[in-house]
């Protein structure tokens, strides 16, 4: 059932891309907000390296975890960009903007890979 | 957990409440521009500021954005001479309000320009939703 992995991986992206649309949208109302730090999410790729439910090994005799993915997505923020104006603010609107786009074409591309896998298992039924 | 596409949605519709707020406060300030008082002496009319703050919003986690108060701007009256209008005091000089309208023009595009992407971050979080629900339409 290995296969069945890429389905809740491109779920997991999917939520992680929600999650980011959630704090772009928080960044861009708070864009005027005096002493408003910008965040952002961990990116994905390190997030899939740290969800993964590991045991902890306390003898060289332990069994390792066999490092499948698991657990909901790590919602962890981190405050960005250092410069800021004079009330605090440091949200660039510009490079949230480029991100909301970001977001929305990696979310077609997720939606899209669990349509074509859906359509390749359907296939493999109807056969 | 909530649905994070339906508060990216909130987050930003309250940062459009809160954008559109500025914006009737910038109207008001260039709206009173010339507003002298009208007795021999008043004060005229005070330019208003907007400060924003963050609220955290309870149910989904996210801050929101939230007029946090409207204050009178302290900068002094401009003085003018002009003793034959009915707020000019005994010395023949009127005060203006304190509104530059450059200032307020560049506010009121400030305030415009966040609006405006504020609203496209809606759309796009609208965008993600009609695409997962296409997810069961076409299979």
């Amino acid at each position: 059932m290995s296969d069945l992995s890429l389905m809740s991986l491109a779920m997991q992206k999917a939520e992680w891309l929600a999650a980011r649309q959630a704090i772009v949208a928080q960044n861009l109302a708070n864009a005027n907000t005096p002493a408003y730090k910008a965040r952002d999410l961990i990116p994905f790729e390190a997030v899939l390296q740290t969800t993964g439910f590991q045991m902890a090994s306390t003898h060289a005799g332990h069994l390792a975890a066999d490092g499948t993915t698991g657990g909901a997505p790590a919602l962890a923020k981190t405050v960005s960009r250092a410069e800021a104006t004079a009330n605090g603010n440091n949200v660039s609107i510009e490079g949230e903007m480029s991100k909301l786009g970001q977001t929305t074409g990696q979310y077609a591309l997720t939606t899209s890979i669990i349509k074509s896998f859906h359509k390749m298992i359907m296939t493999s039924l109807k056969a | 957990m909530t649905d994070l596409l339906l508060s990216a949605i909130k987050t930003s519709s309250s940062g459009l409440e809160a954008q559109s707020f500025r914006l009737r406060t910038v109207a008001e300030n260039l709206a009173n521009a010339q507003s002298t008082g009208s007795s021999p002496g008043a004060d005229p009319y005070r330019r208003k500021l907007v400060t924003f703050g963050s609220e955290m919003d309870r149910i989904t986690g996210a801050e929101l954005v939230r007029v946090k108060s409207v204050q009178t701007d302290p900068k002094p009256f401009q003085l003018e001479f002009d003793p034959g209008n009915l707020a000019a005091n005994q010395q023949g000089y009127v005060k203006r309000p304190n509104v530059n309208m450059i200032v307020e023009m560049a506010d009121m595009r400030e305030a415009s320009r966040t609006y405006e992407s504020n609203l496209q971050a809606i759309k796009q979080a609208k965008e993600m939703i009609s695409m997962t629900i296409d997810l069961l339409r076409s299979t």
